[in-house]
């Protein structure tokens, strides 16, 4: 009977899509080993020489380097920015607040290239093309949505009561928001800040306007590389892009795990705080965009 | 301060940054498709002391930008020199005559110079600017050629595909999904969300080594001798859409899984207490259950297809041009007109969509939605 399941037309199809996921980030990682610079499937030698090119090239170490810094400054700006206005649309906004909130809201229906096209027009007349701000602020634009859902709905989830308790113990509202708030929504907090960083990191289409020889971020450089030249140089990239994500989705799912283990053990106050807070930031789809973030996923 | 004033004062960041960055701009550009630059107006500087008296704009087409500064001698020679905008020395010099009372539009080609009846030595100053005026060119333009047709037919016709096939797949996959115990399901789920969190290019680039025509599923074809020569699975429209599903799926298993969850499972077993068959049941009780999904995922899928750019730029090979890539093209040569007046299009489609889906299910879904528990 077993035997016979497995070929069941869906559980079929089901394997048949999840080979379509996953098989290509597969075949990439023996790829990237080859030291052929043709296709050779599989390798018939292994060899480093694409990651060496890679690191041995000054473009893409500053492409890549260009892209970490320009993603962690998106992640903070953004999530600076999304908090504030989270805040204000949860606690204090009434007049106006939905067109506020669709306002803000709004990079994510207008398909990317035509807020990419304004960013462009925007920037040129600044004249801050090919700049690290500019491409800072474009890309805050496309990932400050994102940070407010993500803030917004922890704040939505939050029980004020215990805010109103560190008020009525004499604590002022900054610092209520420092000291109880704050470390509440922690979690959503990273989240928003992984997602900016992500949807900076993954963009292409606007940088093809922002960027330029001067401020090359790395998908430009391996959009550019891929439509011009087959080198393998792009394998060894992927597979480190790859590599490193399935090990960070590994390391989350191990950190929550390690977290249940301890929220059993610790004591009542500890537990309280993981309780009450910690509401899971929403997994978010995505506006009209293409490319991940923008893609949408969950933290 | 009262609640309004620090809700306002808190906002003020990300308001200001939308407004500069994105609403301005977008109007800005918009206007760009209802203007047109070419015909340019001269101005005669006042003031000036030499004996032109009038100056218009006889051929615009000839024209640059910039000034003629145009000296007389009183007797009838007349020399020009002209600068361009943010230029530092003089582009270009011409000289001639002129009598008094003529006109001349030989001197400067496209500039059509009056001299006053009484000959003086002194300068003018010509300036030539562009004149923005209003007019529907940029639209009937874009209207007529044939690019444009094509290219909204080639964009909707990989949308719909794309949309079909993640809907037949994406339904199926999370059927069986939905039939397996929670903690399975979610372990496969996650396998569905890594290529969700890959980088685009990393997953258009493994596409390349798969469909190229030395690439592995050739090499394979070939190897077991099921074909003899390579065949072109690469750069055409099909690729872009293999790339296309292979982004939209997990978007379109995240929502169906999620709606499947949703249905109250007593019902499929009240169905078969009554006596359906399994395939009635999923028919007459599962199915429609979940239409509202199927509706969501559509066009959530739909409407995000309609804009894509990068994976036709890498997949298409040249032969496939999106909406989004006519756009980036026409911009990056500044041909504003058409460029925006294309993305007008693209979005008053994308919106009027998003109003349809908005007034179905309620935008908070498309944007945000509480996939997971």
């Amino acid at each position: 009977m077993k035997v016979l399941r497995c070929f069941d037309p869906l559980n079929l199809l089901f394997g048949a899509v999840l080979t379509f996921l996953l098989l290509p980030l597969i075949v990439v990682i023996p790829v990237s080993f080859s030291p052929s610079s043709v296709l050779q499937f599989p390798p018939t030698r292994l060899s480093w020489r694409w990651y060496e090119d890679f690191f041995g090239d000054d473009r893409w170490v500053n492409a890549a380097w260009l892209s970490i810094r320009v993603g962690l400054a998106v992640a903070i700006v953004s999530t600076l920015i999304g908090m504030l206005a989270a805040v204000a649309l949860t606690r204090f906004v009434t007049l106006g607040k939905g067109l506020m909130r669709s306002l803000v809201l709004s990079p994510l229906i207008v398909p990317l290239i035509i807020t990419s096209v304004g960013i462009y027009y925007v920037m040129s007349e600044l004249g801050m093309n090919s700049t690290f701000q500019g491409i800072l602020l474009g890309h805050t634009v496309l990932a400050l949505p994102y940070s407010v859902i993500i803030i917004e709905s922890a704040l939505r989830g939050y029980d004020v009561t215990l805010d109103e308790a560190a008020v009525s113990l004499g604590a002022s509202r900054v610092l209520t928001f420092r000291k109880i708030t704050m470390p509440i929504i922690l979690p959503s907090i990273l989240a928003s800040a992984t997602f900016a960083f992500i949807t900076s990191w993954d963009e292409i289409l606007l940088v093809t306007f922002l960027g330029g020889p001067r401020a090359q971020t790395l998908p430009l450089r391996m959009f550019e590389f891929l439509t011009t030249q087959i080198r393998p140089t792009i394998a060894a990239i992927s597979s480190m892009l790859i590599v490193t994500l399935v090990g960070l989705m590994l390391l989350y799912r191990l950190l929550r795990w390690q977290r249940a283990r301890w929220r059993e053990r610790s004591r009542v106050g500890d537990a309280l705080r993981w309780e009450c807070g910690a509401p899971s930031a929403p997994a978010i789809l995505p506006g009209v965009h293409e490319g991940k973030p923008t893609e949408g996923g969950m933290p | 301060m009262g609640r309004a004033a620090i809700g306002l004062s808190l906002m003020t960041p990300a308001l200001v940054t939308l407004l500069v960055f994105f609403v301005v701009p977008l109007i800005l550009v918009f206007g760009k498709s209802f203007t047109e630059e070419t015909p340019k107006r001269a101005t005669l500087a006042t003031g000036g002391t030499g004996s032109i008296a009038a100056v218009s704009v006889e051929q615009p087409q000839n024209l640059r930008l910039g000034t003629w500064v145009i000296t007389t001698d009183g007797a009838g020679a007349v020399s020009a020199a002209f600068t361009s905008p943010g230029a530092r020395a003089v582009e270009a010099t011409v000289s001639g005559t002129i009598s008094p009372g003529a006109t001349n539009d030989a001197l400067i080609p496209g500039l059509k110079l009056i001299a006053a009846a009484t000959p003086r030595v002194g300068t003018n100053a010509v300036t030539i600017i562009s004149g923005t005026a209003l007019t529907l060119d940029n639209y009937r333009q874009l209207w007529e050629s044939v690019a444009f047709r094509r290219i909204i037919r080639m964009t909707f016709e990989i949308a719909v595909y794309t949309t079909v096939v993640c809907l037949l797949l994406g339904y199926a996959f999370a059927y069986r999904l939905s039939l397996m115990p929670r903690a399975r399901a979610n372990f496969f789920l996650l396998l569905c969300l890594v290529p969700f969190w890959t980088a685009i290019l990393a997953r258009l680039y493994a596409w390349t080594i798969l469909l190229g025509r030395r690439g592995i599923i050739n090499d394979w074809l070939q190897k077991t001798g099921l074909v003899e020569r390579p065949l072109d699975l690469l750069f055409n429209r099909d690729a872009v859409i293999v790339g296309m599903v292979h982004v939209m799926l997990p978007y379109m298993i995240l929502i169906m899984y999620s709606t499947m969850l949703s249905i109250d499972r007593t019902l499929l077993d009240a169905a078969k207490s009554l006596g359906a068959s399994g395939f009635e049941t999923f028919r007459r009780v599962f199915l429609p259950l979940t239409m509202p999904g199927v509706y969501a995922g559509s066009v959530l899928v739909f409407i995000i297809s309609l804009g894509f750019f990068i994976t036709p730029a890498v997949l298409g090979g040249g032969k496939v041009t999106t909406i989004s890539m006519f756009i980036q093209d026409k911009v990056r040569i500044s041909d504003w007109g058409v460029a925006t007046a294309m993305g007008a299009v693209l979005l008053v489609i994308t919106l009027a969509l998003f109003l349809v889906f908005n007034r179905l299910f309620g935008a908070e879904r498309l944007i945000t939605g509480a996939i997971r528990k």
